[in-house]
């Protein structure tokens, strides 16, 4: 195969930042092959493909085309060429439908209208073409459907490569399935791919070639099958590793009696009628987690927890006192910590620096008086920069920042102090390998010393891996508890589809 | 290792304020030599007359404090992700207000008529801010059509008033009757209306930018702003940073009506307020980025006004070209003249 | 890039061509190379007299401030040294004042002439801080202030007048007129002039007539507001209403739309409104206010202008007269009306009916 797409030693670093983000990058792709980039947050894995997408201008360096060099002044330069780019969380047009989002854009000249009816014929044999199930008419409002929409839209302006960042990471077991179908016909008809993600597990089984970055540095590019995850992982870590699918939680130490935290009856706002409410607690030093269909389980709960959703009836009590759960502030006051499942809306603020998004959350202790005392701010952020190896720079707006390091913001500000009860939200959601594993390690050790943890997570692995007691959740009801040993793939499957447990 | 430095000042931080302002003085200029048969010395007069005397000086000086105090609260209610464009009606109230209340107490001593008179106008201003600032915390009513047509709907009250059961009889003027003199705000500069309103507004600006920028409430108000989600979820009480702001808002707006009738009007004429409200939008907006920036814009803009004065004066040109200038302010205030590279603002929440 | 470009042919295109008649908008030469500001002073070059005429509002649409400028204009063409500034103040009243202040502030001028009933009292309190600066105001009435000179028309007799013509048209048999005996006034606002001399003249020249005839009198609020004053009239005609004294400044111009919606008719003040429409008009009181600002202009350039002073001048003096030889009018009202409002015309003229300026 011919060499599609190539890049000689492209660079790039972020204004006000000390970090280069792309060091002499040399990429080749070739035609009609599926290729996936791994690398560690950080390792410029996002910011090569925004430079090859037209979001990003490079410093220096060239991009090929066919052998010809290009420049692009923006995404739209870019898909002339051919090249389109679904991100992570794909920018859709709230309250269009599908088929809107798509058309938008391809208005011709002024006062030419739309015809909307080629266009659905269009669109409709694209998606036959392609093996996509979705009904245009509606809004894309999950994040398959959100991902399908610009995938589609970029068919539709005849891209030739695609590139996909993290495409599975908000997809289910199931929708991830349907996706690599997709990809396959993608392939099929002669369309190249590129996407980026962690799981290597995935990379290698998915592409054919695999390039590892790191440090903003291509590591080497192999052939997926003439590879494995260990040496890819070792290649990515520089040491090795052990083995992939986690740590073991070990032993638990004796649980307490004392119920840090309870549930009773607990039934939500505005859901239909008869329904039995959510009975729980969590014990000290006790991992509960809850698992499941994200959609009307695991959200709810979470947004029960934190306050976002009302209770209809019912009580929680924390420490044996009730609380009302009325917002985020009755936890915070509690001194009960929270990570969100969406870290970017409702867990940073990313227009603010690096340090107030640290703070923020209790900026009353940050302040005197009323006023903010910027010292304290700056003695939080270096141990925060120190301790979770976050890579900053103090007065930073937060969005210059990678993915895996906003996520380390959060996860510092909030296990930091965390003092008797965590809810944590997908923990290694969006984190490479070595960041999981820290985090993995500092849930265990706050559990060690005594703080439960309340883990909502739709990563099975994690959830066999460090819980002591899962809740898995079915049609919004909790379909049943497993303990210890009873926690393992089958049985949470069975009760995921609604089926008993074997015990 | 990991270098301590604040984030560099880049080139569109600085100029993105200053180009709004250059914009609308470069079209400005083209218009003038356009139309005048001696531009040369219309722009003369444009730039310098402002400062040519104390009565010019004095007056562009106090014109700028009344703008400050207003876009003071304008700005605070930008900052808090909501519009304001109740303006012209709150400061209009408090006009009113003041003149009335300063007249129906001028049997006491000065001290507590003129204080009594500014309380009233700032409290009609705050009450017409909390009208909409509650509506939209409860409801999620749109504050921009609530705060203009509760404005609309006032000036027009007052105006009624003014025509019928409040104007002064013997007066030509369609005018409420005269403040009387010994409750009148002491000229700093006479014969300019300068008085102590315009340090009242270095102070309320001085404030603004402390509580805004260094007080803890400040910055959960900014994020209730920019970043609603997370202050909810930072256990903020987001309801407090929507009415407030307004309420305060409006409270500087009929407090800048209050030192209008006192200081520069001393009487409440109809429609006296001659678009201070929109024009103290346009300083807020020049100076979005950094409220300390609300001073020289305020200076600027009356500058501007005053300098446009000076040539209808000296050359006769209409009178019109003022609310052209406010539009030309306007429209260039809305452009954004450097790409972005991210989200927005880049130093502050 | 290329957009940008052509954007900018069209701009510089628009810019050259549309700005080729560059004059200022009020016509005259008048800029003075004094933009210095302050002191410089008035007449120090070789006896060139500077007068600025000062209009509280705009000069387009209102008939006394457009006379005003004519007759200032005429008399300084005559005589070469005179130059004439003309300064619009706009609507916003509240402001007249301190324009009048920094014009005053200039110590350009050695004359400021203006025209509005409000005049006399601001220009008194600006001559307190520029006591060497002498005001003309026409339309206006202060006496023993020297360094003001007033002249006021006998509104008195000017409303009698329209009044009588009012009463005429409504009680006769031309197209619109009814039989309801109901005559309107709209005014802008409510002052003293109105209050006390206008509005009752009005009234006694209607009563006149035919002492049954019902006057309805009702404020704009403003002097500008063209459909607030079309919705009031409207109003008025669709109460019986058939012929309507207008005396609201540019508001007017509603008055006149909606007298041509509903078919009636409107009476004009101070000058010929006959051609302002399509046979609406059917009376006009009017001032020589040019006639007026030229006499004056002249006086007080050859330094004959008795300041101090305030003249009252009704229709026997020459300058208030019913407006009786326009083509429009005579052919929209008939023979015996006009020869009836002539005969009154006269008989004020001789003293016969006695209309002495109340007390305002």
């Amino acid at each position: 195969m011919n060499i599609l797409l190539k890049t000689e030693k492209i660079s790039k670093t972020f204004p006000g930042s000390n970090v280069i983000a792309n060091s002499g990058i040399d990429f080749e792709l070739k035609e009609n092959e599926i290729h996936s980039i791994a690398g560690e947050n950080g390792s410029g894995k996002s910011t090569l493909m925004h430079i090859l997408s037209g979001l990003l201008p490079q410093d220096s360096g060239t991009i090929r085309y066919r052998g010809e060099a290009v420049t692009f002044h923006s995404p739209h330069d870019a898909l002339k060429k051919g090249i389109g780019m679904v991100h992570q969380q794909p920018g859709i047009v709230p309250g269009f439908s599908i088929l809107d989002n798509i058309i938008i854009g391809k208005e011709g000249k002024c006062f030419q209208k739309i015809d909307r009816k080629k266009a659905i014929n269009e669109i409709e044999s694209i998606n036959r073409q392609f093996g996509i199930e979705i009904d245009i008419s509606r809004n894309p409002i999950s994040p398959e459907s959100r991902q399908l929409t610009i995938l589609i839209s970029l068919i539709y302006r005849k891209a030739e490569v695609i590139i996909f960042d993290e495409p599975t990471a908000s997809l289910s077991d199931a929708e991830s399935q349907d996706f690599f179908g997709i990809m396959k016909k993608l392939k099929d008809n002669g369309k190249t791919i590129i996407f980026i993600t962690h799981k290597i597990e995935t990379a290698l089984s998915a592409a054919d070639r695999i390039s590892v970055l790191s440090k903003g540095k291509i590591k080497g590019t192999f052939d997926t099958d003439k590879t494995d995850i260990d040496s890819i992982a070792d290649l990515i870590i520089g040491s090795s590793s052990g083995s992939v699918h986690g740590i073991r939680s070990g032993k638990r130490n004796s649980v307490g009696d004392i119920k840090v935290f309870e549930a009773r009856d607990i039934v939500p706002g505005k859901s239909s009628n008869d329904k039995k409410g959510f009975n729980f607690a969590v014990r000290e030093g006790e991992i509960l987690s809850f698992t499941g269909i994200r959609e009307k389980n695991l959200d709810i709960m979470e947004d029960l927890l934190s306050g976002f959703i009302q209770v209809q009836s019912g009580s929680f009590f924390y420490m044996g006192k009730e609380i009302k759960i009325s917002s985020t502030r009755t936890l915070r006051k509690s001194g009960i910590k929270y990570i969100p499942s969406d870290r970017m809306g409702r867990g940073t603020s990313l227009t603010g620096t690096v340090e107030n998004n640290l703070a923020f959350t209790d900026i009353d202790s940050f302040s005197e008086n009323g006023f903010i005392r910027k010292e304290r701010i700056r003695d939080f952020f270096n141990s925060g920069r120190d301790s979770f190896d976050i890579k900053a720079i103090f007065g930073q707006p937060l969005w210059q920042l990678s993915g895996g390091n906003i996520q380390k913001v959060i996860l510092f500000r909030e296990m930091h102090k965390a003092k008797k009860l965590l809810i944590f939200c997908e923990p290694s959601w969006n984190l490479d390998f070595q960041s999981r594993e820290m985090i993995y390690k500092t849930i265990l050790e706050l559990r060690n010393r005594g703080t439960s943890i309340i883990m909502i997570s739709t990563d099975i692995e994690e959830i066999i891996d460090l819980s002591d007691r899962a809740a898995v959740m079915h049609e919004g009801k909790i379909a049943g508890f497993l303990e210890g040993n009873e926690i393992n793939s089958y049985n949470i499957g069975r009760l995921i589809l609604g089926m008993a447990a074997s015990r | 290792m990991h270098p301590q430095k604040k984030s560099s000042i880049k080139w569109p931080d600085i100029l993105s304020p200053l180009i709004t302002p250059a914009a609308a003085f470069i079209s400005l200029v083209l218009i003038i030599t356009a139309v005048s048969s001696n531009p040369l010395n219309t722009l003369y007069i444009f730039l310098t007359s402002p400062i040519s005397n104390n009565f010019y000086l004095g007056n562009m000086l106090n014109y700028a404090g009344l703008l400050i105090i207003s876009a003071s609260g304008i700005s605070l209610v930008f900052k808090a992700g909501m519009f304001n464009l109740g303006g012209e009606g709150q400061i209009y109230s408090g006009v009113f207000t003041a003149t009335a209340v300063s007249i129906a107490l001028s049997s006491y001593s000065p001290f507590l008529a003129i204080a009594g008179a500014i309380t009233a106008g700032s409290l009609t201003g705050a009450a017409m801010g909390t009208v909409s600032g509650y509506l939209k915390m409860k409801w999620n009513t749109n504050d921009l059509i609530t705060s203009f047509l509760l404005s609309a709907a006032v000036i027009h009250i007052v105006n009624y008033l003014i025509t019928g059961p409040m104007g002064d009889p013997a007066s030509y003027l369609i005018t409420t009757r005269e403040i009387p003199q010994a409750l009148r705000l002491k000229q700093f500069l006479p014969p300019s209306k300068l008085n102590i309103s315009f340090i009242a507004a270095i102070i309320i600006a001085v404030i603004y930018y402390i509580y805004l920028y260094r007080t803890a409430s400040g910055l959960k108000l900014r994020t209730s702003g920019k970043s609603r989600l997370f202050a909810i979820y930072s256990g903020v009480r987001t309801e407090y940073f929507v009415t407030i702001p307004f309420l305060v808002s409006g409270l500087l707006n009929g407090l800048t009506g209050s030192f209008a009738s006192l200081g520069t009007y001393y009487m409440c004429a109809y429609n006296c307020t001659g678009g201070v409200g929109w024009s103290a939008i346009a300083v807020s907006l020049i100076g979005r980025n950094h409220p300390l920036l609300i001073i020289p814009a305020a200076l600027f803009i009356s500058w501007m006004e005053s300098g446009l004065s000076g040539i209808v004066l000296y050359s006769g040109f209409p009178f019109e070209l003022s609310p052209i200038l406010q539009a030309f302010v306007f429209f260039f205030i809305t452009a954004k003249f450097f790409k972005k590279e991210g989200y927005g603002d880049r130093r502050h929440f | 890039m290329k957009k940008y470009f052509f954007y900018l042919i069209i701009f510089a295109a628009v810019y050259f061509t549309g700005c080729s008649a560059k004059t200022d908008s009020s016509g005259q030469a008048g800029e003075e190379p004094a933009g210095k500001g302050s002191a410089s002073s008035s007449e120090a070059v070789s006896g060139k007299i500077n007068i600025a005429v000062f209009i509280p509002g705009v000069t387009a649409g209102s008939p006394t401030y457009e006379m005003l400028v004519s007759g200032v204009q005429q008399a300084a063409d005559e005589n070469r040294e005179t130059e004439v500034l003309v300064i619009e103040a706009g609507f916003n009243q509240g402001e007249w004042e301190n324009k009048l202040t920094a014009l005053a502030g200039t110590k350009n001028y050695k004359y400021i002439i203006t025209s509005n009933p409000a005049m006399p009292e601001i220009c008194s309190r600006v001559s307190k801080i520029y006591p060497e600066q002498k005001f003309i105001v026409l339309d206006g009435y202060l006496k023993g202030n020297n360094n003001i000179y007033t002249f006021l028309y006998n509104s008195y007799e000017q409303a009698y007048l329209i009044g009588v013509m009012g009463a005429l048209v409504t009680g006769s048999d031309m197209k619109g007129a009814d039989r309801n005996l109901k005559v309107g006034l709209i005014a802008g606002q409510e002052y003293p002039m109105m209050n006390n001399v206008i509005k009752p003249g009005f009234e006694k020249g209607l009563k006149s007539v035919n002492s049954a005839i019902e006057m309805d009198f009702r404020i704009v609020g403003n002097w500008y507001d063209a459909s607030k004053g079309a919705e009031l009239a409207g109003q008025m005609y669709n109460s019986g209403i058939d012929v309507i004294l207008a005396i609201a400044g540019g508001a007017g111009q509603g008055v006149l739309s909606a007298a041509k919606d509903k078919g009636k008719y409107v009476l004009w003040f101070d000058n010929n409104g006959y051609s302002l429409s399509d046979g609406q008009v059917a009376g006009c009181s009017a001032i020589r206010q040019d006639k007026a600002a030229y006499e004056i202009t002249k006086k007080a350039v050859s330094g004959t202008l008795p300041f101090g002073s305030a003249d009252i001048a009704g229709v026997k003096e020459g300058y208030v007269y019913f407006v009786d030889d326009d083509p429009a009018f005579i052919k929209i009202v008939p023979e015996e009306l006009r020869a009836k409002i002539k005969e009154t015309e006269e008989m004020i003229s001789k003293g016969a009916v006695k209309l002495e300026m109340p007390h305002f």
